[in-house]
C-alpha cells in the first residue's frame, strides 16, 4: 500500500498542469509526455493511472526522464574552443575601434568645417548690414544738406 | 536587463578569474581601459564560444556569434550599468546574436526549414543498442542537438541544458511563451525519437503489442 501510494506521489509530479485528460489512450500519453516533464504538479489521476498500468508508458516515461538528464548533462560535454578566436575577436574590435577612431576625427573636422563656415557668414552678413547702414546714413545726411541748400 | 538564472553565470573552463574580478575588469573597461577590456574579452570567451556553440550547431557560426557579441558589447559598454553579472549581460548579448544569426541563416537557406521535420539516422547500422553507455547516448544526443531544425534547438538548449525560464526564453527570442512551449515539446520529441530510435520497436518486439495499439 504504501509503496503504491508513494508510486503515485512520484507519477503524481509529472502531471500536466492544466489540461485533464479522461482515459487517456498510450497515443495521447506520448504526446502529452514532453509537456508533463515541465514541471506540473497538479494529478490527473486518469493519466496517471493510466501509466501506472500500463507498462509501454512507463518505458516511454522512462526514456523521457532519461532524454532530461542527458540534456542537462549537456553541459559537461566539452565544447572545444578554437585555437585563435580570442586573437581573431581582439583582432575585430581594433578595426572596430580604429573606425570608430576615424569616424570621431572625421566628425571633429566636419563640425570645425562647419563652425568655419557658419563664422564667415556671419561676419560676412554683418558687414553687409554694417555697410547698407552707413550707405543710408549717407544719403540720409546728403538730402538734408541738400534741403538745407 | 534580464536576470538570467545561475547557470548561465558559471564560467567556461577556460575561465580561470572568478565573477567580481571579471566584473572589476568590466568596470575598468567601461572607463575606457582597453587592457582591462581585453582581459575582459580572454576570461569570458570559452564560455560565450561554448554557448553559441551550442545554440548554432556548428564552429563557423559559433564563431561569428562569439565576434559579433563582443564587437557589440563594446559598443554598448558604457551603457552597461552593473545591475547583472557582466558574464550574464555577454550571454545575454550571445542569445540574441545566436537568434539574429539563425534568422538571417534561414532566410538565406535554398530549403525552408520544417519545424516538423523527422530526424533520419543515415547510419542505421549505429542504431543504438538497449544497452549503449551514458556517453555513446550523450554523443548521440550532441549530435542530434546539432541536427535539431535551429528554432527548436535554440529553444531546447536554453530550457533543457542551459535551465532558462520560458518567460526569458520567449523575451530573448521575441517569441510568445507558448509559442517557445511548444518548440520545445517538439525539439523534446524529436530528440527522443533520435536517441532511442529502437526502443519502442524493442518492446514492441517483446511484448508483440504495437506500442500503439497497447493503450
Amino acid at each position: 500500500m504504501a509503496v503504491a501510494s508513494s508510486r503515485r506521489a512520484h507519477l503524481g509530479r509529472l502531471v500536466h498542469p492544466f489540461r485533464r485528460v479522461d482515459h487517456p489512450t498510450c497515443e495521447e500519453v506520448r504526446h502529452l509526455l514532453p509537456e508533463i516533464l515541465d514541471g506540473g504538479e497538479l494529478p490527473s489521476g486518469d493519466l496517471v493511472g493510466h501509466v501506472e498500468r500500463c507498462l509501454v508508458c512507463q518505458a516511454e516515461l522512462a526514456r523521457y526522464r532519461r532524454l532530461m538528464r542527458l540534456l542537462h548533462q549537456v553541459r559537461t560535454v566539452e565544447v572545444a574552443v578554437p585555437a585563435g578566436i580570442v586573437g581573431d575577436v581582439l583582432s575585430s574590435i581594433e578595426r572596430a575601434a580604429s573606425r570608430r577612431a576615424i569616424r570621431s576625427v572625421l566628425s571633429g573636422r566636419r563640425l570645425a568645417y562647419a563652425s568655419a563656415v557658419l563664422g564667415a557668414a556671419g561676419a560676412a552678413t554683418a558687414l553687409a548690414l554694417l555697410t547698407l547702414g552707413r550707405t543710408r546714413d549717407d544719403r540720409s545726411r546728403l538730402s538734408e544738406g541738400e534741403l538745407s541748400l | 536587463m534580464t536576470a538570467l538564472p545561475a547557470p548561465l553565470r558559471q564560467h567556461g573552463p577556460g575561465e580561470r578569474l572568478r565573477g567580481a574580478e571579471i566584473d572589476a575588469l568590466a568596470a575598468r573597461a567601461r572607463e575606457g581601459d582597453r587592457d582591462a577590456f581585453e582581459q575582459l574579452v580572454v576570461a569570458t570567451t570559452a564560455s560565450c564560444y561554448q554557448l553559441a556553440y551550442r545554440l548554432v550547431g556548428n564552429e563557423h557560426d559559433a564563431r561569428d556569434v562569439v565576434q559579433e557579441t563582443y564587437l557589440r558589447a563594446y559598443r554598448g559598454l558604457k551603457r552597461f550599468r552593473g545591475e547583472a553579472a557582466v558574464t550574464t549581460w555577454l550571454h545575454r548579448i550571445t542569445v540574441n546574436t545566436a537568434a539574429r544569426a539563425l534568422e538571417r541563416r534561414s532566410r538565406s537557406a535554398t530549403a525552408t526549414l520544417d519545424d516538423d521535420i523527422e530526424l533520419v539516422e543515415m547510419r542505421p547500422d549505429r542504431l543504438p543498442e538497449p544497452a549503449a553507455s551514458a556517453a555513446d547516448d550523450r554523443s548521440r544526443l550532441v549530435a542530434a542537438l546539432g541536427e535539431l531544425p535551429d528554432g527548436l534547438r535554440l529553444v531546447v538548449v536554453l530550457r533543457d541544458v542551459y535551465d532558462l525560464p520560458h518567460r526569458d526564453i520567449a523575451r530573448e527570442l521575441g517569441i510568445s511563451q507558448s509559442a517557445a512551449k511548444v518548440r520545445l515539446h517538439r525539439a523534446r520529441r524529436l530528440l527522443r525519437e533520435r536517441i532511442f530510435p529502437a526502443r519502442r520497436a524493442h518492446a514492441q518486439a517483446t511484448t508483440g503489442i504495437p506500442a500503439d495499439e497497447a493503450g
